[in-house]
């Protein structure tokens, strides 16, 4: 950072970009560029940073000084600066991003992230939602209101974890363009937010879940051998069988292999999408 | 209208490096632009727009051309041999001569491994020779596998480039090695009269008419694809297809038995050097610029994808291993003299859907033996 700073009296200031986020001292000034405070002041002075607005390099020079005094804020943080940066001041968020060394953002997304919702917005700052996690947004039509399609979802977040609430995020936007109606989609009021989540799984991929929910119930309908647990799994692409078994004396390990004789012999007659018939 | 200019006509601009200002292949494409379109570059003209690439920066990558000279090693193993623990590799190499596709299919890898906003080709032909033929001299008797169509269309661009010609030149030195240009085109008359060893084979990726209709965007039609192939193999070249990606349809079964249907009448197996066969797959990551550019309707980007290991999003294991099961079966229903392997696939499936791992079965093997690992060019000068 190349500025002096200068102690001017509040009374100076130009405008503030953000309210306090410090707890108010009697004397520690508050920082400020070009008399912009950076946060709504709380004492008399400011402590002033002067970049000359008609050399080139100004929007950098007057992003690297924010950034060399607010070296915390996160994306969502500038985010929220922006567009009073882009008027007089023309800083763009290239400058600012650059800045902080981030990913430059999607144009789209910025003008996307001013009509979401105060709740939307402070979810995403509540769970630390970063650019990447955003990318669903960017399939969803101009012509569309964001904040109309994500409106039912926003209570159903606030019951997720961080990890669940993007997939929920991706999940609803995709099934919204896949033409789902909402209350199809909408979580039901016996639901928890987790078996929700599960069913807006299985109407994403009906076919799998249907073969699934086929195959579990197959194997919820037969009897095992006592003592035996199977039960229908699917890992990512793969799915099969668990089976359970507890061995208490040495003599159980005779019974088991009788046991699983008899369990292959049932799954000799089980339906092809939970044991697949070889060629 | 000739080919060459209607190729052109793909191009909004045309950026030249400067060092590669004088190379034959700038004095073929140049002509065919308007001076108001050619910039003359020192380095990247667009090195700020380097990185993750937007959808408009993916779209406009395939409208703006750059030549210039490759600075780095042009021949390198296949992505699949560096996943050697996760999949059955079958050695093939790669020389790329250029990076981005002028195709637009909905499924493209490219769309989450290019980092660059510009279609390029590498002008340097000349020292991508050299150092193949350093590669060449030190194992002559292996029997190498190069293709130059991993990250580009090895042919949509060479009525343009004529790099083919360079190229089936090159290997008529090396008869063990076998050069391979995979396409989507149908451009082979530029090369096709031209004398070659018999090493040369001319591979198409191909679909079902319906998939290229919803997802190969730009391609070759499948007859004219398939039209192509035969007038490659009536001039001697070995032929081969890549059915890659299979996708799901509710109709996919009828939709591959009409393509086998149609292969299998018009090509014996002798006239194929491989058929490989590979289901849907990408980078998880790849989703989300697909979505964007191809939106719900996509086949590709409704699929019903699942992690896998190696960390690809895939069809489930079962599908996979019926889909692979289904073609495989018509081929060797029709002939069981079709070579036909499965590429960047798990063990696993292998034995799912072939009984045998590629290695014990007489007609890959030789395929997926284990070749000398490739010395950096580097150590080759040295």
């Amino acid at each position: 950072m190349s500025t002096t700073p200068q102690i001017r009296p509040i009374a100076q200031r130009k405008n503030s970009l953000r309210p306090p986020t410090q707890l108010p001292t009697d004397l520690a000034p508050v920082a400020a560029i070009n008399g912009i405070c950076l946060s709504e002041p709380i004492s008399e002075w400011m402590l002033d940073f002067t970049i000359d607005p008609t050399s080139p390099d100004f929007a950098k020079r007057w992003a690297e000084t924010y950034r060399a005094l607010r070296p915390n804020d996160t994306w969502l943080d500038l985010i929220e600066i922006l567009p009073s940066l882009s008027g007089d001041l023309r800083i763009s968020a290239a400058e600012l991003w650059e800045a902080y060394q981030l990913r430059k953002p999607e144009p789209r997304l910025l003008m996307i992230l001013p009509q979401l919702s105060e709740n939307f917005r402070a979810w995403m700052k509540a769970k630390k939602i970063g650019a990447n996690d955003l990318a669903p947004l960017l399939s969803l039509p101009e012509s569309d209101d964001a904040s109309q399609i994500l409106a039912p979802l926003m209570p159903e977040l606030q019951h997720l974890s961080r990890q669940d609430g993007v997939r929920a995020l991706e999940l609803w936007i995709e099934l919204c363009l896949m033409d789902h109606p909402a209350e199809v989609m909408a979580r039901q009021a016996v639901e928890s937010a987790t078996a929700w989540l599960e069913r807006l799984k299985q109407l994403r991929c009906p076919r799998t879940a249907g073969q699934d929910q086929f195959s579990k119930s197959w194997l919820e309908q037969q009897s095992w051998p006592r003592g035996m647990k199977l039960k229908f799994q699917r890992q990512g692409d793969q799915s099969g069988i668990e089976l359970k078994v507890t061995l208490r004396r040495p003599q159980d390990l005779t019974q088991l292999s009788k046991d699983l004789d008899q369990i292959s012999q049932k799954l000799q007659q089980a339906p092809e999408s939970l044991w697949p018939k070889s060629k | 209208m000739t080919l060459e200019a209607r190729i052109a006509q793909k191009f909004e601009k045309v950026f030249v490096d400067i060092a590669s200002l004088d190379s034959a292949v700038a004095r073929r494409v140049l002509p065919h632009f308007e001076p108001s379109q050619i910039t003359v570059t020192v380095g990247n003209p667009w090195a700020d727009k380097e990185g993750q690439l937007s959808k408009t920066d993916f779209e406009n990558s395939k409208k703006n051309l750059w030549l210039r000279p490759y600075p780095g090693q042009f021949f390198k193993r296949c992505p699949g041999a560096t996943q050697k623990k996760v999949l059955t590799c079958c050695n093939y190499h790669i020389l790329n001569l250029g990076s981005q596709c002028d195709f637009n299919c909905s499924y493209c890898y490219l769309q989450s491994y290019l980092k660059s906003p510009l279609q390029q080709i590498y002008t340097n032909l000349d020292q991508a020779l050299t150092e193949l033929a350093q590669m060449a001299d030190a194992s002559p008797e292996h029997p190498f596998r190069v293709g130059t169509g991993e990250i580009i269309d090895s042919l949509s661009l060479d009525p343009l480039t004529l790099y083919s010609l360079e190229l089936i030149q090159f290997f008529r030195r090396y008869p063990k090695w076998t050069l391979e240009f995979k396409t989507k085109s149908d451009h082979v008359d530029q090369f096709i009269n031209e004398k070659h060893a018999g090493n040369v084979v001319v591979s198409w990726s191909i679909n079902p008419e319906v998939i290229i209709n919803c997802e190969e965007h730009g391609t070759a039609r499948l007859a004219q694809r398939l039209a192509a192939a035969r007038r490659a193999r009536d001039r001697g070249f070995p032929v081969a297809f890549h059915i890659d990606p299979i996708i799901w349809t509710p109709e996919w079964r009828k939709n591959y038995l009409g393509l086998i249907d149609r292969i299998t009448t018009e090509f014996k197996p002798e006239d194929l050097h491989v058929i490989s066969l590979g289901t849907l797959r990408f980078q998880p990551e790849q989703r989300h610029l697909m979505r964007e550019r191809f939106g719900m309707k996509s086949l590709v980007v409704s699929a019903e994808m699942f992690p896998s290991e190696g960390g690809k999003m895939r069809y489930d294991a079962k599908l996979r291993q019926e889909m692979f099961q289904t073609v495989i079966g018509a081929f060797k229903a029709k002939d069981p003299k079709y070579r036909i392997f499965l590429c960047m696939e798990t063990p696993e499936t292998w034995l799912s859907a072939m009984d045998d791992l590629p290695m014990k079965r007489p007609e890959l093997k030789e395929l997926f033996r284990p070749l000398p690992k490739i010395p950096d060019a580097q150590s080759l000068q040295d």
